[in-house]
Parts: C-alpha cells; structure tokens; sequence
C-alpha cells in the first residue's frame, strides 16, 4: 500500500470503528435492554 | 426492570465516569497530578468504605449458612449503591491522572482534583446520580441503562489503553482529542475481547444468558 493511502486508512481506522461498534450495537436484531445487559454480563 | 449493573457496580463505573466528565467540563482533563494529599486520603477512605460493605456483604452471606460467621450490619441497597459511588468518584480521581500521563504530550502537571471545592462538585454529581438510580422512575430508566452499559467498555478500554501505550512506548503522544482517539479504539477492542471472555467465564459457570 502507498504510503498516503495507508496514512489516510490509519486516520479512519479509530473513528470507523468506533462508530461501526454504536451503529452495530443498536442495530443488531435484539431487544435494547437485553444488549444493554448483554454488555454488562460478564461484569 | 433491572438496570445491567447491579448498585455497587454501578456505583462504581457510572460514579467514575460521570466525575471523569465532571473534571474534564472543569477544565482538568489532561491534568497528570495526582489529587492533593488530604483529598487523595478522602478518595482512600472511600475506596476503603466500599470494601468495608462489600466484606459485610459476604460475610452476611456466609453468615446465612454458618450462624458463628460475624458480621456488623445487614447490608442495604442504598449503602451498597452509596459506596458503589464513592469509589467510583475515587477511581476518577486516581485514575484521570495515570490514564492523563501516558495518554497527553501537554505538560499539565496541576492535581486533578485540587481543592475541596472541586471534591463537592463531584460528590454532589453523586448525589444525583443516587437519586436518580433510588428513585426508579420509568423515564430514566433507558438513558441511564445505556450510559451504564457504555461506561464499561470505556472504562476497560482506557485501562487496556494505559497499558497498551506503555507496552509499545508511545506515552505522552496525543496533541489532540483526535489524537487520542487511535489508542482509545484499540483500548476498547481489547475491551470487547475481556468483557466476552468474561461473559464467556459466567456462561460457562451459571448456564445462563441474555440474549438468546
């Protein structure tokens, strides 16, 4: 990979997954609060 | 319904969290001084309160089965959850400092907790927050739901950043927010992978799970 690509890739790295984390959290076909305790359930 | 934490877990992650936003809205979000020392005994003596209760706890528990186990008081909910927060604003005020350190190139060496004032402000973030959970009203019950179930992740996730950061000696490097958002992200996907290996553990344990 160049080298300004692989730059540009690394600086969306953290955000893109980040937010994939929210958007996957609230969009998986689950109740709300059971993903909400499902988070919480190994604690 | 049941929030996902239990009182003192709550108290604990939640309290953290929320006086960690209460500092930074003060201003002192990339102080790397540990509070001062009368305030750090404070912070202590409440992580200690908190063991205290969590002991009485078991020892009550133990006490069910064995009638000689001692213990000093049957354990509340309200004291449970009251503990919970105190030691959650002692992690913020321990924590913030060391997370600070590794993570900022800034040189803000002013404690981040500084005098008594700022402790109140912060306790009576507690306050709220007690009350608010107590009270069990139907209305706060998603928000606080969620901002519980996040407060986890973002809790092991900076933890896990400390360590990672010092693991591949990249302290003191982030300018910006921006900055520290790369190392925040692999703090919270090794979060993701502890937090399942730990549910992983109580499935294997209890047999029992949330989602279907």
């Amino acid at each position: 990979m160049q080298p300004a690509l692989r730059a540009r890739s690394e600086t969306w790295l953290a955000p893109a997954f980040l937010l994939a984390l929210v958007l996957g959290f609230f969009l998986a076909p689950f109740p709300l609060m059971d993903k909400l305790h499902g988070v919480c359930f190994g604690i | 319904m049941k929030l996902p934490l239990e009182a003192r877990d709550f108290g604990i992650y939640v309290g953290c969290i929320a006086v960690w936003a209460y500092l930074i809205a003060l201003g002192r979000g990339r102080a790397k001084g540990m509070p001062t020392p009368w305030i750090l005994v404070a912070l202590v003596v409440f992580v200690f309160s908190m063991g205290v209760d969590g002991v009485n706890a078991f020892l009550y528990d133990l006490h069910q089965n064995l009638p000689v186990v001692p213990f000093l008081y049957e354990p509340r909910l309200e004291l449970r959850l009251a503990t919970g927060l105190l030691c959650g604003i002692a992690f913020a005020g321990i924590l913030a400092p060391v997370v600070n350190y590794s993570l900022w190139r800034q040189n803000d060496n002013r404690p981040i907790i500084e005098n008594w004032k700022q402790l109140a402000g912060g306790l009576a973030l507690l306050v709220g927050l007690f009350a608010i959970n107590a009270s069990g009203w139907g209305i706060f019950l998603y928000p606080i739901s969620i901002i519980t179930a996040a407060s986890v992740p973002i809790l092991v996730g900076l933890i896990n950043m400390v360590f990672l950061l010092s693991l591949f000696r990249k302290e003191g490097a982030a300018i910006t927010w921006r900055d520290a958002l790369d190392p925040f992200a692999a703090g919270v996907f090794f979060a993701l992978l502890e937090l399942g290996a730990l549910s992983l553990l109580r499935y294997a344990v209890l047999g029992t799970a949330v989602l279907p």
